[in-house]
């Protein structure tokens, strides 16, 4: 039953490319504002997108966006807006033809779409490239035009593949603030990235992925909560950190140690216990200590406790 | 109706950025020079036919009496091309049945495979446009570029053949042929391109189907486009034989054989499934 909240629904959706598992079993619900689609790479990010977008067909299970079946549906496209990863733009072409040409295609006439068309292509920043041809822009600003031609019929549902990927900082730091204004607006924001820092300063939502499988589904705090175990790890960085290593193991709260680039790092069942000993032992002998500090409980090492740690 | 009209002129987008639609319309023109050749070498215009001693024909012949090496008598028969014979053949043979075959082979065939190979084609799949009229809106822009590079041509070798007085039934007897003609082979080759390595399948069909194929048995023949414009032509002229079909027959089966294909593409298009990854 789909929650009243709810945009994007799939139930028990599969896709398999031959052999291959594109994605397994995902069951979700995807309410107004931005979510975060994590995974690493060939987690099913981008078919996930495909398939609620419509471009691709489940091998089993559904998907419904705004109560119409992705695939066999229409209507519900006038509300979709798709940036693809993939460079799908006519190289001979401007900036304003091409975003003005599929913006007629959700039903505006010529003069309307030219209109919307200049309205997204400036709010991407792309003002001044805007009757250059394509073929003829950096990577980041044809990255922009793909966004450009996703809102310029102002959807209430985006679905952003790598998004930010090849913009430089400024463009990025825009395009955080303009995605928060359409969620602000009402929006439903799906959004794929590898940049987890990134992620994180956009959405407190987000789903991860791994090797097809949904592993985690939620908001990120209460992610974290349930992965108290992180809380446990302290990085200590610095010089003749082998022997505070053996010295660390002789007590029976500390369950690990990882030896680091630059220091180890400590897993420890007793996080306050360790923090009381700390002195002493630095007192003890001389390890020429940087930094100590609790591993700090983002996005990524979130990812990184979900997915074990295997990637 | 203003998607249909949107889509199509997306369509032409596409079809006026492949670099094959400049090439066929700069190769169309070769048939142009062809004619003009004839206008200045006109003795060139004509066909030489051995008659054999049990043809009726043979003891009215002025010429000289030949034999083969093998000693079998002959004598040369010359028969001029009136200027309805070079038109119909020229814009047959020349442009329809090799230049827009595979031109329009190309064409059709990368039609689809193209932009998905560009990713291009899953921007108007996420528009909110059926893909049945994708579908007709692509058809229809190969059909209306087919002609807009076959017209010109045309009118080019009409002119140069019959001058001022030419007889216009032919041109528009021929510009009807020309259009079922394009719309039998962009319904083909649209299907075609549909399918991964649609280009190769399609320049397979194009040479050893409707090129080649067709000249081994009459039998093979009707199964080929080709051999139903050709009957079309060579009836318009009066010089249809025995295997060949009449014209509105003929024009009966390419209408048929466009409409099957249209029908059974959307039906493929619309189900099938792209990969744009």
């Amino acid at each position: 039953m789909m929650t009243e909240q709810a945009v994007i629904v799939t139930k028990n959706l599969s896709k398999w490319y031959g052999d291959v598992r594109g994605i397994l079993g995902v069951s979700l619900e995807i309410p107004k504002g931005i979510t975060g689609l994590v995974g690493s790479n060939a987690a099913g990010k981008t078919t996930l997108l495909h398939l609620i977008s419509g471009l691709l067909k489940p091998s089993q299970g559904e998907v419904q966006v705004l109560g119409e079946s992705a695939f066999d549906g229409t209507h519900f496209r006038r509300q979709l807006g798709l940036c693809p990863q993939k460079e799908a733009l006519y190289q001979h072409t401007t900036v304003l033809e091409f975003v003005s040409i599929l913006t007629e295609l959700h039903g505006f006439s010529p003069k309307e779409a030219k209109k919307k068309a200049q309205e997204a292509i400036e709010k991407v920043r792309l003002s001044h490239k805007i009757h250059q041809k394509i073929e003829t822009l950096s990577k980041g600003m044809r990255q922009c035009v793909k966004l450009a031609q996703a809102i310029a019929h102002k959807p209430g549902i985006l679905l952003l593949d790598e998004v930010l990927t090849g913009c430089d900082p400024l463009v990025k730091h825009h395009l955080k603030a303009l995605f928060h204004e359409m969620a602000q607006e009402g929006a439903t924001i799906l959004i794929t990235s590898h940049n987890l820092k990134e992620l994180e300063e956009l959405t407190d939502k987000i789903v991860v992925l791994d090797r097809g499988k949904m592993i985690a589904h939620g908001k990120i705090s209460e992610l974290q909560k349930q992965s108290k175990k992180q809380k446990n790890q302290i990085s200590i960085e610095g010089e003749n950190l082998r022997s505070l290593a053996c010295d660390l193991l002789s007590y029976n709260d500390i369950t690990g140690i990882e030896i680091q680039e630059k220091g180890i790092l400590v897993h420890t069942q007793d996080f306050e216990a360790f923090s009381l000993r700390l002195p002493g032992l630095f007192s003890e002998k001389d390890y020429k200590i940087k930094k100590i500090m609790p591993v700090t409980q983002n996005l990524e090492s979130l990812f990184r406790f979900l997915v074990g740690g295997e990637h | 109706m203003k998607g249909f009209l949107s889509t199509l002129r997306w369509n032409f987008f596409h079809l006026f950025q492949n670099r094959y639609t400049m090439l066929f319309v700069a190769i169309s023109f070769l048939p142009v020079l062809v004619c003009i050749f004839f206008q200045i070498y006109p003795e060139m215009a004509q066909n030489t036919y051995r008659v054999y001693p049990d043809q009726q024909e043979y003891e009215f012949l002025q010429s000289p009496e030949q034999t083969t090496p093998s000693g079998i008598p002959y004598k040369l028969k010359t028969i001029k091309l009136n200027q309805q014979e070079i038109f119909s053949i020229l814009s047959y043979r020349f442009l329809l049945g090799f230049i827009l075959l595979f031109g329009l082979c190309c064409l059709g065939s990368k039609a689809i495979g193209e932009e998905v190979e560009l990713g291009t084609l899953q921007m108007l799949f996420l528009r909110p446009i059926n893909r049945k009229t994708i579908y007709i809106s692509k058809g229809i822009a190969l059909t209306l570029t087919g002609l807009a590079i076959a017209l010109l041509p045309l009118l080019s070798m009409f002119f140069l053949i019959f001058r001022s007085h030419g007889d216009f039934l032919i041109f528009f007897q021929m510009i009807f042929i020309y259009i079922l003609g394009i719309l039998s082979y962009s319904s083909v080759f649209l299907f075609i391109g549909m399918f991964k390595g649609g280009l190769y399948l399609a320049l397979l069909y194009a040479f050893f189907w409707e090129f080649m194929i067709v000249a081994v048995t009459e039998r093979a023949r009707k199964f080929a486009i080709s051999h139903y414009l050709e009957s079309m032509v060579f009836d318009l002229i009066g010089q249809r034989t025995g295997y060949m079909s009449s014209f509105w027959d003929a024009a009966f089966v390419l209408v048929c054989v466009s409409f099957v294909m249209v029908v059974f593409g959307i039906a493929c298009f619309d189900k099938k499934e792209f990969s744009f990854s």
